[in-house]
């Protein structure tokens, strides 16, 4: 998802969340979103900005997609 | 900002030594979590919802994370998502409990309702009403994992007078919901620890 996707999403949670009890025992909501593309700090800034609490990168799948994904998301969120 | 990674179970990754060695890189790097999707099958053609080519491997995702589970010691185990109607609850729950047990609690339980209907044709999984399944579907999971004596009536699954151990480590299991769909906001917001957007 984009950043603009998991903000719409976001909010689509709090309005269903203005619908739908919660029960307490579940406390606060935590938000995972796989970004579209590569991360990038200005991504990752973008999406904790949205609400997002988890990034959860796609391995490109090739022997060194793991690697690749890892230290691009390690170096996104170094500044967060 | 916490840190996953996704899919452990496809692609380059559907191999014993891939899958392992991406799980423990995740682990050593600090990542959280490791996550497993599901197409049980995908339509061949490829349809344009399909995200994957019908020869594209993909590992069953509570088999993948159970290797995953076995090279690793600290890491969560997250499937995301399990298609949960095209399940039987009753078989998911112990497989989820397994898991669980085995991982010495990692599990983190991701589902959705899925949306590619050739996908339930196949598996012979009630397409038309995957909203109203997928609801009892967590019901009956639920009185099974954490209730002192599994009962549960209703549409689709009905059973009484039987128990399953072990129950799992975690009580209670992690849940994730996943999907865009405003019943999946729903669900997500009523019953679930978190919520997944992929796609």
């Amino acid at each position: 998802v984009t950043p603009q996707q998991a903000a719409a999403s976001v909010a689509g949670l709090a309005a269903a969340a203005g619908r739908v009890p919660r029960p307490g025992e579940l406390g606060d909501l935590e938000i995972s979103v796989t970004p579209r593309g590569r991360l990038t700090p200005e991504l990752a800034t973008e999406f904790a900005q949205a609400g997002v609490h988890r990034l959860v990168p796609l391995a490109r799948p090739a022997p060194d997609g793991p690697a690749q994904a890892i230290e691009a998301a390690l170096v996104a969120i170094a500044g967060l | 900002v916490l840190l996953g990674l996704v899919h452990v179970n496809m692609g380059a990754l559907s191999q014993p030594g891939a899958l392992a060695q991406a799980a423990r890189a995740a682990e050593a790097a600090g990542f959280d979590s490791v996550w497993a999707g599901e197409h049980v099958v995908l339509p061949d053609p490829q349809v344009p919802a399909s995200p994957m080519r019908p020869q594209d491997p993909a590992l069953d995702p509570l088999l993948a994370l159970t290797w995953a589970a076995a090279h690793t010691t600290t890491i969560a185990l997250a499937t995301g998502i399990v298609i949960l109607p095209q399940r039987n609850p009753v078989v998911l729950a112990k497989q989820a409990a397994t898991l669980d047990v085995l991982s010495g609690g990692r599990l983190m339980l991701g589902i959705g309702a899925g949306y590619l209907e050739p996908e339930f044709g196949a598996v012979g999984a009630n397409f038309a009403e995957r909203g109203a399944v997928t609801d009892e579907y967590l019901d009956a999971m639920a009185t099974l994992w954490y209730d002192e004596h599994p009962a549960y009536h209703g549409r689709f699954a009905d059973f009484a007078g039987i128990d399953a151990y072990p129950r799992p480590l975690q009580q209670p299991i992690p849940l994730i919901v996943g999907g865009h769909s405003a019943p999946a906001y729903r669900r997500a917001v009523g019953r679930a620890h978190g919520w997944y957007g992929f796609g």
